[in-house]
């Protein structure tokens, strides 16, 4: 491996560190997130190996900066460059975990070798640890009303038992049939299904404080979390092919009479069903949403595609408490 | 037929996954050797610096060939992960072999995002003999 310019240490404060996700997985995790005692992120990044040890660099990121490389907007050559505490570790850790040496070395230093290219940017999506943790942390700021505390976590686990259902593809049991006709209906729904979540899965507010930077703590399931945190940010990157898409199949549903109808008593005929089911499929799968576990569940094709617009309209939502500043949905719990 | 990774694949969940299938399919794979030596088509998990994992689906992932549907998808990956670490050839080799796997090579994951799929082989598979280097990396 090349030689270091730098200062070793001992005792370092890396050992420490858990694996929370792999950021770039090629036969082998290629860039990987850490996170220390204190809840900081590290971002390990592979440089080397020999037959002894794998190398990594090692960077300390702010919430912000792994928020701008996962959403491509920053490239890993960016983190590398500037790290947040003006070093970088180089860690080199042999197949056991065990860290065989850190050296302390500013980016300047670094083996050209090293140093990934300007246009290293993130096209992946990251894979959990199992020692990922049981909880979500959204970081919260700016001025939130009364409404806001009390509707957000509502609106947070509305989406995440929805998602929780395509991807834990478990309970069995169907939703219970609502009418589908209006806003109060989805809310019912919403509501039901949350409590349909197992208890151990269930998202459970755990913690809120205001302080600024503040947090909203949820317990729950770290890859349903992960899956609603992948949903928001395609139906943010694809917003205007979505909303088309929605603002098409609100039409036709309007043509056809059905947005009004009770999605429980209408009477659709085997075509008509059939294309319901292509209309739903095809909004789900824009949004990045399984939907045979929703058509499955539900109380038929109408219903079922009304489940996927309304959860939709709750992404937007959570949008929209973004856009305003008062939340930030992160990349990784 | 039985895979020629059983003994490791026990205790693992859905390994490999139900979903898989057998298939006739031009592949292309990363390879350090030429002419590909059965290293070559080793899977991560039985590589000597293979870090264990903890979870039931990369456990059984690390048992899987990374495998192509195309050269340039293949080269497409391969730049994007050189754009992160420019030594990545030291990890996955210098070039690109392509073969035809069959039915009775084993059972692949349906092709996924950016034309990777994963072959979980047969015991009597033996692919290092049938692909051939096409160009470098």
């Amino acid at each position: 491996m090349h030689a270091l310019n730098g200062a070793g240490i001992t005792n370092s404060s890396l050992t420490q560190a858990v694996k929370v996700a792999d950021l770039v997985y090629f036969d082998g995790p290629i860039v990987c997130l850490y996170r220390n005692e204190q809840r900081e992120n590290l971002l390990y990044s592979w440089v080397d190996s020999d037959d002894e040890c794998q190398r990594w660099i090692v960077t300390r990121v702010s919430d912000v900066q792994l928020d701008d490389y996962v959403n491509k907007k920053s490239p890993l050559a960016a983190l590398i460059a500037g790290p947040k505490d003006q070093f970088l570790y180089v860690a080199d850790i042999d197949k056991h975990g065990r860290y065989r040496s850190v050296t302390i070395v500013s980016p300047g230093g670094l083996p050209p070798e090293y140093v990934p290219a300007d246009d290293s940017y993130y096209d992946d999506e990251p894979m959990l640890s199992e020692s990922a943790p049981r909880e979500e942390r959204i970081p919260i700021e700016g001025d939130w009303t009364f409404d806001d505390l009390s509707s957000f976590p509502n609106l947070y686990a509305s989406i995440y038992s929805l998602a929780y259902f395509t991807r834990k593809g478990a309970p069995g049991d169907a939703f219970e049939a609502y009418p589908m006709r209006d806003g109060f209906s989805s809310v019912h729904f919403f509501n039901t299904i949350r409590e349909q979540v197992p208890a151990e899965d269930r998202s459970e507010l755990r913690a809120l404080s205001y302080a600024s930077p503040g947090a909203i703590v949820f317990k729950l399931d770290p890859d349903v979390a992960s899956l609603v945190r992948q949903i928001y940010r395609r139906s943010k990157e694809r917003h205007e092919d979505i909303a088309r898409n929605y603002s098409a199949t609100y039409k036709i549903l309007k043509e056809l009479k059905l947005l009004g109808a009770d999605a429980t008593k209408v009477n659709i005929d085997r075509k008509g069903s059939d294309f319901l089911v292509k209309l739903g499929n095809d909004f789900a799968r824009e949004l990045g949403l399984e939907y045979k576990p929703i058509l499955e569940r539900a109380n038929g094709p109408l219903m079922a595609l009304k489940i996927v617009l309304a959860f939709h309209r709750r992404l937007l939502k959570l949008g929209e408490f973004e856009t305003t500043g008062k939340i930030r949905v992160p990349v990784v719990s | 037929m039985g895979f020629k990774y059983e003994k490791q694949h026990a205790g693992i969940s859905n390994c490999p996954p139900h979903a898989y299938r057998a298939v006739e399919r031009v592949s292309f794979r990363f390879v350090a050797n030429d002419p590909p030596l059965p290293d070559d088509f080793l899977p991560v998990a039985l590589r000597p610096d293979h870090e264990p994992l903890d979870r039931d689906v990369r456990r059984c992932q690390s048992l899987g060939l990374s495998l192509f549907a195309s050269e340039k998808a293949g080269r497409e990956k391969f730049n994007y992960l050189r754009k992160k670490a420019p030594l990545i050839h030291k990890k996955v080799g210098t070039m690109i072999a392509t073969g035809t796997i069959t039915p009775k090579d084993g059972l692949t994951s349906d092709i996924e995002r950016h034309g990777h799929f994963t072959l979980h082989e047969f015991a009597t598979a033996s692919l290092h003999a049938s692909f051939k280097i096409i160009g470098t990396l």
